[in-house]
């Protein structure tokens, strides 16, 4: 019987695309540590051994697990294969485990529910974002990796996993509103690319499992700041009131 | 007509980013919801624009072909830096490498397809 109040997170750093979800995670490990205990397997560290010495060891009711992957794999860092739909996936018996990883939702999420995993939340596609500078400071990337982030972060406070999956919803949708309410001149590749992360992301199994009890969210802590051109939209509009 | 031309002054109002996304084919060319509006205006194929817009989201897929290829074509006239296209476990993506998907119609342009249909009918849904 996985633990109660504890979170893996395993966040590979090895290519372009592993360090946008690598820096969006650490700002949701930080927040969830806050209320349950999080062991982060973090770069090198995300190793098919630790994890499942992990899993093992710790027996976190929460994997929150990014990497590359496919419909039937799930790859941690250099891209080692961690499980795939014919074995690995037995390991999540029990828990609730946050899939960020391409095209997962197609059958190994829905395999490893069929398992006895809890819960897992998953995409039918490729998740897919655009970005033109490294993660922290990239204006496209954030709205992707927030929604995401929506889910853990509504998990680690004791929400369900549908409550988690609608805050995460709603988390697309008020970034696909400031997208097209924007000038900038790639906003229609942002919103493209947010509507499809939105639109394939999938919950498979129990829609009323909690990872923790319910408490009050730390005000504001682990949130990015909305982007300037937003807070300086909502300024000027006051000056019309 | 009146009508038509307030519903796409106010969708081009409310969404800046969608008003220059090609949604429908007119008279042989792909337009887009601000060239539609003035071609509302001067009175330039007013039956079919409207046709345009009702049907927009819902067009054939030879029809969804030529506009992706259109909508990548003027990504690629827009200023710099251009963003890249990201997945876990594939190379990043130019919109010059997504624009020849897209004229390979393979495998990966298949995907580029549909999710601009995605983004049309979100147009679509916003037109209304």
């Amino acid at each position: 019987m996985p633990m109660a109040d504890v979170a893996l997170f395993a966040r590979p750093l090895f290519d372009k695309a592993t360090s946008y979800a690598h820096y969006y995670m650490d700002l949701a490990a930080e927040y969830a540590a806050r209320n349950m205990r999080v062991i982060d397997l973090d770069g090198s560290g995300a190793t098919k051994s630790n994890i499942f010495a992990t899993l093992e060891r710790e027996d976190p009711i929460f994997c929150y697990l990014n990497g590359h992957g496919n419909a039937d794999t799930y790859s941690a860092q250099n891209k080692e294969v961690v499980m795939q739909t014919c074995h690995g996936d037995e390991s999540l018996i029990g828990r609730v485990v946050l899939l960020l990883s391409c095209s997962c939702g197609i059958r190994l999420a829905q395999s490893a529910v069929s398992k006895g995993a809890t819960t897992v939340f998953g995409w039918t596609v490729d998740f897919t974002w655009i970005a033109t500078e490294d993660a922290a400071t990239d204006p496209y990337a954030q709205g992707f990796f927030e929604a995401v982030n929506a889910i853990s972060d509504a998990l680690a406070y004791g929400k369900t996993t549908q409550e988690a999956m609608n805050l995460s919803q709603a988390t697309w949708n008020k970034w696909i509103d400031y997208w097209t309410s924007s000038v900038d001149p790639y906003a229609s590749a942002c919103i493209q690319w947010l509507i499809h992360d939105r639109d394939g992301q999938k919950l498979f199994g129990s829609t009323s499992a909690r990872v923790t009890t319910p408490a009050p969210p730390p005000p504001e802590f682990g949130k990015v700041p909305l982007p300037l051109p937003l807070i300086t939209g909502y300024a000027l509009s006051l000056l019309f009131f | 007509m009146a009508y038509q031309i307030q519903k796409l002054n106010r969708f081009i109002a409310n969404n800046p980013a969608l008003a220059d996304i090609p949604f429908g084919i007119v008279r042989g060319r792909s337009i887009t919801p601000r060239e539609a509006l003035a071609m509302l205006q001067r009175g330039e194929a007013v039956s079919e624009v409207v046709a345009a817009m009702s049907s927009a989201g819902m067009d054939p897929i030879e029809q969804d072909w030529a506009l992706v290829e259109d909508y990548y074509r003027r990504l690629l006239q827009l200023p710099g830096p251009r963003p890249k296209i990201y997945t876990f476990g594939q190379p990043e993506m130019t919109i010059e490498n997504a624009l020849a998907h897209v004229i390979a119609k393979d495998a990966k342009g298949q995907e580029l397809l549909r999710s601009y249909q995605a983004l049309t009918r979100e147009m679509a849904r916003r037109m209304k």
